[in-house]
Parts: structure tokens; C-alpha cells; sequence
């Protein structure tokens, strides 16, 4: 076989593989969840279309499906505006401005973000019930803006260093402050790096999972990753359909976002971990 | 360029409140916790028991404890395999989204797909495959008559082994082929089709060219996840609790355990070894990173 | 030494944003062994694509290539031979040297692949190191050479196979002016030396006239026109080819202009007036006083100090570039007479 014979067919393998590989779960999670009997592949089973399992999580109150949904999108985007925000400030004066501690800053925050959590929760858990948050959306969007805030700092330090710095100086002649510049004329030209962080650091807080288990105890600040994890049946038996269907409903929102802005979060991505 | 004094302690002064709310929010919600994770260890915390200074106590207790080794072996095990894994499945991801193909902009899609889904939430999916009676490995395994009896994925320590690296691998290695992706293509393709001219086939522009090239950004990539694999809790957590019989119980997961029973100092000491153990990992990445070149 | 030939080739991309994209339509040429032969055109033309396909690295999508007798591509016969069955060498725009290997390395890479024993790599590497004067570089890294250096280093590595035909694309347009006209010269003559069949590309016509024992002209996958230098730059097949030739650029002149010549230049009675224009080069005119010469027009700057004697003029309603060196006494604004020999006016079809 010729050289590129053998490469055609290594790609078109390699295709094939990849689509059952990253799909089969999650096909799989969705075939189950349309299923009445999770355990048709059993003789004595078979598969029967239903959608009775959506409909059942959707409506009844017992599930909570929509509490957590609600709870972990107002935490994660919470999370992910402020650790956006917080970032876009602390690199645009890194950048900009001269200072002791320009490089040591950014430097000590991407240790901290090798801390692991186990390390930080269960200190944590002590801070959270003194500050009477446990249960509360505070308990998690604080700690979950330190979670995407190494990454959201190198993202936006590598956009702001590639602006030419004569911008601000040209606003700073026109008699404008710090922070006017950062928001008239620095964040406006940023928008490509603020989506693709505030989208990063979105997935993150939406995927975490410690902090949530230890610091909220029900639907009134659970997350959707903890609602599904701790999903059980109220008589022993696994109810696969309800918690397929559930897992179907809870990851829409971030399928949405990579089908939507695929190209962002990529970028985002190598920015944050190539680059830096 | 010439400047006052005050004008110095202007732009010092701005920086350092532009920099203040990264820095409270990091310092209160990470710093605090782990020195306070890293005093606790010293003490007796126990709910009901009064605190006590203990010095290393619990450490001396740790390392003379059979089932800290064993975690201890487990996640070190655990980080070796599915790290190698996963570079090896990201290495041949990120090279067949570099080719040209039909779709690619698709692919890239749904390549993120297991990445972007909570593992907390796909982990309940893997724990229906695997299931003894009714899952779909298993039925594949009989039906192709691989074995004649079902596997015990989640009942067996290998078995369980097996099962989270599985899962992990396919949670993970997205992100792997999305970095190496980026190495790829900074590589100049006139490169490739020099080495064509030059009389390569595809194995040597492969080893002598993609893989020297992409060295680096490979260096990143596998410390990056070993710093993450290290500390892994979510997918064990909910698939195998850590069992059985605490076979699959990772340092996280064991620490994890002594909270939840109370001994906070006990856990906060385990908890210590897995910051150390990661702390190695960070100070490798931070020197192979080039962080500070990249800043100036 | 070998010569190449090329029938009707052609290439098609697919592409998701621009569709069929059809970079070559259907080239004819023959490419003398020994000789050295420049692709010529425009940024875009195919240039590039049509190297990649005479070298191998890409599949045309129609026609066949023969090295001297052999076929070695054919979309009929599903033949397709590779870079190293033809045994080609190349040399890209980016010079393309392995950066984790040093210049040594890199001069050594295709002898390595080929398998030569060290002996004859080391000797052969010697050789074209000593040809190129890079042997004080061979331990190198090709990041810390300079960019003429690594130029060298590129053309060394394409030499030392002693290929069939040597493959240039745009190899000297990252090089500075002055560096591009030494290494123009050196080129020239290691491929004379050598005897290489070459074929250059570039989209520079100073480069390809300077370099070229032929050119052929490309615009938008087509050839214009194929010739030596000298050929081309005198007797241009169309109007395109008038332009992209020669510098300062050919003269156009409007048909309304020859309209008004016509009693004294009536070659052009069998011309429909309004589908042609005129083109004249910038030294074939000469600046003359007033009414002595086949037109008036009025001097509007001269070029600057120093450099060539150029005269910026206006005649009837059309710009005018002269390269004259004898002027007189003539200063901005004054009226004057332009002066050239009918055969000098060249005719082309209005296009486009
Ligand atoms: N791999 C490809 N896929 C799609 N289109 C291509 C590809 N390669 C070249 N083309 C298109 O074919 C045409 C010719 O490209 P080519 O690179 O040969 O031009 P060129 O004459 O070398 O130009 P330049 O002087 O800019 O290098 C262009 O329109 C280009 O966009
Ligand atoms: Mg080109």
C-alpha cells in the first residue's frame, strides 16, 4: 500500500474512533433516557420508547431538577462574571502599569491554583458555617471564582500584552483615569478574550463538584453535578431513566455553549495553558 | 523617560487596587483555608473533642497507617496510567484534527463534548455501563464471547481500577488533544513538506519532526494533568465511593472520608501530603511553563 | 540534469468557505534541462500550487508531469510519484530548516534519510557548506543565524543531494534589497556551476528577469506567456504581461490618444480604436522640445535626487513616465515635446 493510502485510511479510522469514543457515553445517557426498562439488555427486558422519564423529572417537585439547575447557573455565572472581571483589572495593570510585584502577583495566583481542593474544603467548610453561608449561593461563587481565576489571568495577560500601549497613552494625554481607559477603550477591544474566559471559567464553576457536595445541603443551594450524583431511589431500585434524563436536561446548557462558540473556548483554552 | 516621586506612587497605588479584589478573594478563599488546612493538621479536630495542639502526631499516625498507603499507591498508580493514556489517545486526537478532513470544524465540537460535561453527571452514565447485570459492557463481552461470564467492573479491585481510569481517560483526554492541537499548529507546515521533499515517509516525519517539535508544549501538557489526575475526587466518588473495599480510594477521597466522620485533623494531614504531592508537580510546570518569559 | 515536462495540468481546492477554487487551469510547459527557469505572476496565481505539484507534495487534479522520459504524474494512470522517487529538492519561502536540529543536522537530514553511510554525509555536507560559505555556522541552531544565513543554510540542504531539479519558492523575499541582489547573483551561479535544472518562483519581475534563462508568466492559473527575459520584456503577449513587466511600469495610454496619432502612426487603421491601447516603456521616450516630438505634453515633477533620471508628464489627458537622460533646460510646468519611434509603441487588446 502506497504512503498516502495508508494515511487516508489511519484518518478515516481515526475518525470513526473518535466519534464512538467521545459520543458513546453521551449518546448512551440519552438512549437510556428514553428508555422505560434501563436494563433491557437483560433477557428478560426489552427496550420500550418512552418519554415519560422527562417528563416525570421535569414535573415533580421531589427531584428538585430545576432548584439545582437554577442554583448551579446563577452560581457559575455569577463566579464566571466576577473572575472575568477581577482578572481583566488585575492584568490590565499588570500590563500597564509599574509596580513591585507585577510578575510575583500573577505568579503566586497560579501556585494558588495548584492548591488542591481537598486541601482548601475542609478549612473551608469551617469559614463557609461561620460566615453562616453554608447552603447559600455565596458559599460557592466565591470560592468558585478562585477556581477559574489562574486561567482567566493568563487568558486576558496575553490579549491586553498584544495591544499596543500606545492606546492608553493617547487616553491618558486625553486626560482620561485608570479605569476609564480599562473600560472605554481596553475592555471594548478585548471582547473575543473576555468571551472566551467568562465561557471557561462558566464550564469550570458549572463542573464543580467538591466544594459543592461540602458546602450546600439541599436543593436550596445544590448544584445540578451533586442533584445527579446523589440522585438515588426512594425504594432501593436506581432509577436510570429519571437520572439519564436529568443528566440529558443538565448538560444542554454547556452543549449549547461549545456547539455555539466552539472557536472561543478553544482559544481560550491553549491561551491559558500553552501560552502560560 | 523621567517621572516624580508622587507620580510613581500613583501608578503603584492604582496597581495595587486594580490587583485587590484578585487578591482578597484568592487569599481569603484559598490562602486561608490551606494554612488553616495545614494548622489543623497539627491539632486534634475531632466534632466533640476539645482542640488540642498536637505537633505531628497526626503525620506519625498517617505514616504508619496500612490504608494511607495503599490511597497512597492507588492515585500514584492511578496518575501513571490514565495520564499515559490519555497522552497517547490526545497525541493521535490532535493529530487527525490537524490534518485536513471533512467536517473538522464538527469534530472539534464534538471532541469537547466529554470534557464539557460534568464528570460528576457522566460518571452516573459510566456507572450504568458498567453495570454487572444489565451493562452494556458486559452484554458486549458476552455477546462477542470474550469471556463467558459478566465482568465485575465495579466489584472487583481491578476491575474498579479498570472502570475510573476508563472514564477518566475519556473525560480528559479532550483537553489533552485540544493543547497538543494548539503545539501542532504552530508547527510551520513548509516543515512537513520539506521533510516530504527531503525523502520521509510518515513514521519519520512523525518521530523526527512532529515529536521533537511538540516536545514542550507535550512536557506542559503532562504535568498539567498529573497535577489534576493527583488530586482526582469527583469521578471516584461517585462511581465507586472509593471501593471496593477502599481499592480505588484516592488520597482525596481518604481525606475526604475523615472530614465527613469528623477527625478533621486526620483529614487535613492527608490533605497535606496531597498539596505536597501536587506542589512538586506545580513547581516542575512553573519551571518548564517559561511563565516568566511569557510575562515579559 | 533532466528536463521537465507538464501537460495540462490542472488543480482544484475544496474549500468550505470559498468552494471549488481553481488555483491551476490547465498548464502547458517545458522546462529545458539545465536551464534556469522562473514561474512569474502575481500574489494568488498558482505559483506556489503548481511547485508543490512538480515536486510532489501535491496531487494534480488533472494532466501529467514527465522528468525527462519518466511519468511521474498522472491523474489518468493513478500514477503519482513521490518527493523521493522523483528526487527532487526544495527550498521554501520560510526556508523551512528543522529548528531542533543544528545546520549540520539539517544539511545532513536528506542523506541521513537516504541512508548514505556517515563517511559520504560528512563529506558531501563539507561540500555544499563549502560552497555556500557556511562551514564556520555547521554547529549552529538555525534560530540564532541571521536571516541570509539561513537562506544559505536552505539552499546547502537542497544541494547536497545533487537532486534532479531544484525547487525555489520566493526563497530570497525575506531576505533585505541589497542581500536579495548578492544572493540573486551567488544563485545564479552555483545553479550555472552545478548545472541544476531550476525552477524559481517568485512574484518579483526584477528577480525573474535578472535570473531567468526563461520565464513563464502566470496570472489566475493560467500562463500568459512564456520567453526569455528578453522576449518578454520587448514583445509582451498582452497588456497584462506589459504591466507586471518592467520597471518603472510600461506607459498605457488611452485609445483616445492614438485617435489623435493616427495620420502619423497608421499602422492602426485595421484596429477598432476603442478595443485597444498603447503602451510605451518609460526609456523609450525621449523628452524633446515643444512640437518636435510625436506628441506635447507638459513636465509635471522630476523623480528624485540621485536615482535614475525620471520625468513625471501630462499629455492629453494621460500620465506619462519618461526615462530620458538628456533633457535641456526644461523645468516643472514647461510644455515640451515627447519623442518616440513607432515600433516602440506596443498595441494590445483593451481587456477586461
Ligand atoms: N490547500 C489549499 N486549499 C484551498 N485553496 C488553496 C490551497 N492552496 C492554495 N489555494 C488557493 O489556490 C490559489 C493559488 O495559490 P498559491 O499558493 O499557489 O498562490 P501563489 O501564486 O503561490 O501566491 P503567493 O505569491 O501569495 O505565494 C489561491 O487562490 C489559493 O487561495
Ligand atoms: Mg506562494
Amino acid at each position: 500500500m502506497r504512503e498516502d493510502e495508508i494515511i487516508k485510511l489511519l484518518k478515516a479510522v481515526g475518525v470513526i474512533f473518535l466519534l464512538i469514543f467521545c459520543l458513546f457515553p453521551f449518546l448512551w445517557m440519552i438512549f437510556i433516557s428514553v428508555n422505560k426498562n434501563p436494563d433491557f439488555l437483560s433477557p428478560q427486558s426489552e427496550f420500550v420508547l418512552t418519554f415519560k422519564n422527562y417528563f416525570e423529572v421535569a414535573t415533580s417537585n421531589k427531584f428538585h431538577l430545576w432548584d439545582y439547575l437554577v442554583n448551579s447557573l446563577v452560581v457559575s455565572i455569577a463566579s464566571a462574571i466576577l473572575a472575568t472581571f477581577f482578572a481583566s483589572l488585575s492584568a490590565y495593570s499588570i500590563t500597564r502599569l509599574r509596580f513591585p510585584g507585577r510578575i510575583v502577583i500573577p505568579l503566586i495566583l497560579l501556585g494558588f491554583s495548584m492548591f488542591p481542593q481537598i486541601a482548601i474544603v475542609g478549612y473551608l467548610f469551617g469559614m463557609i458555617t461561620d460566615f453562616g453561608w453554608l447552603n447559600t449561593y455565596a458559599a460557592l461563587i466565591f470560592p468558585y471564582i478562585t477556581l477559574g481565576l489562574p486561567l482567566a489571568l493568563w487568558i486576558m495577560l496575553s490579549y491586553f500584552s498584544q495591544l499596543s500601549t500606545e492606546l492608553d497613552k493617547a487616553a491618558l494625554i486625553d486626560g482620561a483615569s485608570r479605569l476609564q481607559i480599562l473600560f472605554k477603550v481596553i475592555l471594548p477591544l478585548s471582547l473575543p478574550a473576555l468571551f472566551s474566559t467568562f465561557m471557561l471559567t462558566l464550564i469550570y464553576s458549572f463542573n464543580e463538584f467538591l466544594f459543592a457536595l461540602m458546602l450546600t445541603t439541599d436543593y436550596h443551594g445544590r448544584t445540578i453535578p451533586v442533584g445527579i450524583a446523589l440522585f438515588e431511589g426512594l425504594h432501593g431500585q436506581i432509577p436510570w431513566g429519571y437520572i439519564m434524563a436529568a443528566a440529558v436536561i443538565a448538560v444542554i446548557p454547556v452543549l449549547l455553549l461549545i456547539a455555539l462558540f466552539q472557536k472561543y473556548i478553544i482559544q481560550g483554552l491553549t491561551e491559558g495553558a500553552v501560552k502560560g | 523617560m523621567e517621572r516624580s516621586k508622587t507620580n510613581i506612587s500613583d501608578e503603584t497605588k492604582t496597581a495595587y487596587l486594580f490587583n485587590a479584589p484578585l487578591i482578597i478573594v484568592a487569599v481569603v478563599f484559598v490562602l486561608v483555608p490551606v494554612i488553616g488546612t495545614i494548622v489543623t493538621s497539627l491539632m486534634r479536630d475531632v466534632t466533640f473533642l476539645p482542640e488540642k495542639f498536637l505537633a505531628v502526631e497526626n503525620y506519625q499516625r498517617l505514616f504508619s497507617d496500612r490504608h494511607f498507603y495503599e490511597s497512597l499507591q492507588f492515585t500514584l498508580l492511578f496518575v501513571v496510567v490514565s495520564v499515559s493514556f490519555e497522552l497517547v489517545f490526545g497525541l493521535a486526537f490532535a493529530l487527525l484534527l490537524n490534518e485536513t478532513l471533512p467536517f473538522r470544524g464538527f469534530l472539534r465540537v464534538v471532541i469537547l463534548i466529554p470534557w464539557v460535561i460534568p464528570i460528576a453527571i457522566s460518571a452516573r452514565v459510566w456507572e450504568l455501563i458498567y453495570n454487572f447485570n444489565y451493562g452494556i459492557f458486559n452484554y458486549i463481552i458476552l455477546q462477542l464471547g470474550i469471556s463467558d461470564q459478566p465482568v465485575s467492573w465495579l466489584g472487583s479491585s481491578v476491575g474498579a481500577f479498570i472502570a475510573v481510569v476508563i472514564s477518566d481517560v475519556w473525560k480528559t483526554t479532550p483537553f489533552m488533544a485540544i493543547i497538543l492541537l494548539t503545539g501542532l499548529s504552530a508547527i510551520n507546515s513548509d516543515l512537513y513538506k520539506q521533510a516530504k521533499v527531503d525523502g520521509t515517509n510518515f513514521l519519520q516525519r512523525f518521530f523526527m519532526i512532529t515529536l521533537p517539535l511538540l516536545k514542550p508544549v507535550l512536557i506542559v501538557a503532562l504535568l498539567f494533568r498529573s497535577i489534576d489526575a493527583i488530586r482526582i475526587f469527583d469521578l471516584i466518588y461517585v462511581l465507586t465511593g472509593g471501593g471496593p473495599g477502599g481499592s480505588t480510594s484516592s488520597l482525596s477521597i481518604y481525606a475526604f472520608n475523615y472530614y465527613v466522620s469528623g477527625d478533621f485533623g486526620y483529614g487535613s494531614a492527608v490533605s497535606v501530603i496531597v498539596f505536597l504531592a501536587a506542589g512538586l508537580l506545580s513547581v516542575l510546570y512553573i519551571k518548564f511553563g517559561k511563565f516568566r518569559e511569557t510575562l515579559q | 540534469m533532466i528536463d521537465i515536462k507538464i501537460k495540462n495540468v490542472r488543480k482544484n481546492f475544496f474549500t468550505v468557505k470559498r468552494g471549488k477554487v481553481e488555483a491551476l487551469k490547465g498548464i502547458d510547459l517545458e522546462i529545458p534541462a539545465g536551464k534556469f527557469f522562473v514561474l512569474l505572476g502575481p500574489s494568488g496565481c498558482g505559483k506556489s500550487t503548481l511547485l508543490n505539484i512538480i515536486a510532489g507534495i501535491e496531487k494534480p487534479s488533472e494532466g501529467e508531469i514527465y522528468f525527462g522520459e519518466k511519468l511521474v504524474a498522472s491523474s489518468n494512470k493513478k500514477i503519482f510519484l513521490s518527493p523521493k522517487e522523483r528526487d527532487v529538492a526544495m527550498v521554501f519561502q520560510s526556508y523551512a530548516l528543522y529548528p531542533h536540529l543544528s545546520v549540520y543536522d539539517n544539511i545532513a537530514f536528506p542523506l541521513k534519510i537516504a541512508k548514505l553511510d556517515k563517511n559520504k554525509i560528512d563529506r558531501k555536507v563539507n561540500w555544499a557548506a563549502d560552497i555556500l560559505e557556511i562551514e564556520s555556522l555547521l554547529g549552529a541552531k538555525p534560530g540564532e543565524l541571521s536571516g541570509g544565513q539561513r537562506q544559505r543554510v536552505a539552499l546547502g540542504r537542497a544541494i547536497v543531494r545533487e537532486p534532479n531539479l531544484l525547487l525555489l519558492d520566493e526563497p530570497l523575499s525575506n531576505l533585505d534589497a541589497l542581500l536579495r541582489i548578492t544572493m540573486r547573483s551567488e544563485l545564479r551561479s552555483i545553479q550555472r556551476k552545478l548545472e541544476l535544472t531550476t525552477i524559481y518562483v517568485t512574484h518579483d519581475q526584477t528577480e525573474a528577469m535578472s535570473l531567468g534563462d526563461k520565464i513563464a508568466v502566470l496570472k489566475d492559473g493560467v500562463v500568459q506567456q512564456i520567453g526569455t527575459p528578453e522576449e518578454i520584456y520587448n514583445d509582451p503577449i498582452n497588456l497584462f504581461v506589459a504591466k507586471f513587466i518592467g520597471s518603472p511600469p510600461m506607459n498605457i495610454l488611452d485609445g483616445k490618444l492614438a485617435e489623435k496619432i493616427n495620420d502619423k502612426l497608421n499602422f492602426l487603421k485595421d484596429k477598432n480604436i476603442n478595443d485597444v491601447v498603447a503602451g510605451i516603456r518609460p526609456e523609450k521616450i525621449n523628452i524633446v522640445k515643444k512640437d518636435e516630438g510625436v506628441i506635447n505634453g507638459k513636465l509635471k515633477m522630476t523623480g528624485p535626487p540621485g536615482g535614475e533620471p525620471l520625468y513625471y508628464l501630462e499629455a492629453e489627458g494621460n500620465e506619462i513616465l519618461a526615462k530620458s537622460s538628456e533633457i535641456g533646460n526644461i523645468k516643472e510646468n514647461d510644455e515640451v515635446g515627447l519623442k518616440f519611434g513607432k515600433d516602440d509603441l506596443l498595441i494590445f487588446d483593451r481587456e477586461n
